[in-house]
């Protein structure tokens, strides 16, 4: 039986690279397949609401599975690839839960992990041949 | 930096600019999109905001 393009027997180093990439930086894997102008979006706009986060004393939860919610919260932050673990080794990302943005600041950050799994489901469609 | 509406204001382009290049091809489409995303965004929470502020928590 012939694979339909797209299927996963065709998943192939460089897709599994590029995503890779793109897990870590955002934009990256975008940037490897040569389109530029998404790259730069993406990592603009993540960039920006990661240090936002970050500046609004907005925290950045640990690998602990103690509850649904904690692991949930560290899988939102995590996305965000390298930006995470840098400002989490770094000692960033206490957080202030008596700050005025502590709220925001934490919305700010996970939303900057989401948007980053999407552009890398974003990156493999393209680099699947599913989309331009 | 501590205005709640600049805040918003920021995330809502933020977050329309990455869906808006994820969901569609072409730069006029993109851009029509991303308008009606961030209008979206402003509204509701506007409307949202509104609706809440009977509420005493």
């Amino acid at each position: 039986m012939e694979n339909q393009p797209g299927s996963t027997a065709e998943i192939s180093r460089k897709t599994i690279s590029v995503c890779v990439a793109g897990a870590l930086i955002p934009g990256l894997g975008h940037a490897i397949l040569g389109k530029w102008d998404r790259a730069l979006v993406f990592l603009g706009s993540i960039a920006c609401l990661f240090a936002l986060g970050l500046y609004l004393q907005g925290r950045l939860f640990n690998p602990e599975f103690h509850t649904i919610t904690a692991m949930l919260k560290f899988i939102a932050n995590a996305g965000s690839g390298l930006f995470y673990w840098i400002a989490l080794l770094s000692g960033l990302g206490e957080g202030d839960s008596t700050a005025y943005t502590y709220d925001y600041a934490n919305v700010f950050l996970y939303v900057a992990g989401l948007l980053n799994m999407l552009v890398v489901v974003d990156v493999f469609d393209i680099a699947m041949g599913r989309k331009r | 930096m501590k205005n709640h509406f600049v805040l918003m204001l920021i995330f809502s382009i933020c977050t329309s600019l990455v869906l808006s290049f994820i969901a569609k091809k072409s730069g006029r489409e993109r851009t029509k999109y991303f308008l009606s995303l961030l209008c979206a965004f402003i509204v509701i929470s506007i409307l949202a905001s509104w609706l809440m502020f009977p509420f005493p928590f």
